[in-house]
């Protein structure tokens, strides 16, 4: 049985963490209360991105001379990007997401890959493997913005264009509700017409597009535009799936500490009236004997 | 009335819907009118004005890059930002185009340099919109 003391001890320490479990619950519950507005809209705004550009591509006579859009090479270098939270205490969704990562990079065993990292867990899980990532952006999860959408962009367009990287994946976490986050693998380029088979087509009867004022420049705008949106879109799903997934192990963690308090409580009472008990048995004992011997 | 069903989406917000009577845009090669029945047209929108004719008349707004859809049933146009000219912070687009323009005249790379330069192009026609409404 251990002494009061230590109880006492115990029971702050436990009342402290939970403290801190408690505001970190509060912090992403009301963090995630102000992305669920975007993220509603954003996958709605997806969706519609996501058909116009099936119909662009299935209403395109020749796409063969566009670069962005085209078959697979035999050999191949691919770029991943891994994208994580910049902290933990979110239960399993960094860990999730580095082993989605791992799949997909088992997937290219042999081939060339390069490495970029959106969020320090990522970051810090490669450099500790011994394989620190070619590209870094840090501060960027915690509140998506479409600047930072744009410079990832940007970097993925450029590795493409100069050949460094054939093929172009992100490993982000799919956000279906509060309960429910999964990692997942998208492909950002090339842009192909089997990427498309999860959408509807708005407007299927139509012969040909016009294309104002050439289908090259049009397609050399299209698709920066278009992974823009796309890379904003997994930016916004991942930060409020760690949101999420950061509330719902702040809530187990506090409530875990309520059930510990309530069990040491108890054992603290229990001890103080043992204590209490034994120092009364003590004075009638020594009581009785020295009114024995009086 | 010779109207037609426009929506100007953003991926922040839809930023108009509704019947209009006109559209004006900015391409690559100059301004183009969009009227009821146009054909059906993929094209490229440029940083610039865009301006919207309803029964009310003329609305305008500022339009970042992003590309147009002409269908027979809609018009959709997906852009990155929209604004409307009371919308425009001008401070801050001014701040903006000072510290590109600032940005664009030290050694970049090239990636930081088209950043640069479409960050300068957004700031000055945001801070043109605005003017046009003064």
């Amino acid at each position: 049985m251990s002494s009061l003391g230590e109880i006492k001890g115990h029971i702050s320490a436990i009342e402290q963490t939970r403290q801190i479990t408690n505001a970190m619950y509060l912090i992403s519950a009301s963090k995630m209360r102000s992305t669920i507005k975007k993220i509603d809209y954003n996958v709605k705004y997806m969706a519609r991105l996501r058909s116009t550009m099936k119909d662009i591509l299935l209403h395109t006579d020749d796409l063969s001379g566009y670069h962005f859009i085209r078959r697979r090479k035999e050999s191949r270098n691919v770029l991943i990007i891994l994208v994580t939270g910049d902290k933990g205490m979110c239960g399993g969704y960094n860990l999730n997401a580095v082993s989605k990562f791992k799949e997909t990079e088992e997937q290219f065993a042999g081939e060339g890959i390069r490495i970029g990292a959106v969020g320090i867990v990522g970051e810090e899980f490669l450099e500790g493997r011994g394989t620190p990532p070619d590209y870094k952006w840090r501060g960027v999860i915690q509140d998506p913005t479409l600047y930072s959408a744009r410079q990832i962009a940007a970097t993925v367009i450029d590795e493409y264009d100069s050949g460094r990287a054939d093929e172009i994946y992100m490993v982000y976490t799919k956000y279906k509700n509060s309960m429910v986050q999964t990692a997942d693998v998208m492909q950002l380029l090339p842009i192909e017409l089997e990427d498309f088979e999860d959408v509807g087509v708005e407007f299927a009867e139509r012969t040909q597009l016009n294309f104002e004022p050439s289908p090259k420049a049009v397609f050399a705008n299209l698709v920066p535009q278009y992974l823009i949106a796309l890379i904003f879109n997994m930016l916004v799903q991942s930060s409020t799936g760690e949101y999420a997934a950061r509330m719902n192990a702040m809530q187990t963690s506090t409530s875990n500490a309520d059930e510990m308090l309530a069990g040491l409580r108890f054992e603290y009472n229990r001890t103080r009236q043992l204590d209490i008990t034994n120092e009364i048995i003590e004075i009638a004992a020594t009581a009785g004997t020295v009114a024995d011997n009086s | 009335m010779n109207t037609f069903k426009l929506e100007v989406l953003t991926p922040r917000r839809e930023f108009y819907s509704g019947d209009v009577e006109a559209v004006t845009i900015v391409l690559e090669d100059g301004e183009m009118t969009l009227l009821k029945d146009h054909e059906p047209m993929l094209a490229a929108l440029e940083i610039g004005e865009m301006r919207i004719k309803t029964a009310d008349g003329w609305k305008n707004a500022f339009a970042s890059q992003g590309f147009v859809e002409v269908r027979p049933d809609e018009t959709l146009i997906f852009v990155q930002t929209c604004e409307w000219p009371e919308d425009i912070d001008e401070a801050r687009a001014e701040e903006t185009r000072q510290r590109a323009a600032e940005a664009m005249r030290q050694k970049l790379s090239i990636i930081e340099y088209k950043e640069s330069q479409a960050a300068l192009a957004r700031s000055m026609m945001r801070l043109r919109v605005k003017k046009h409404l003064n």
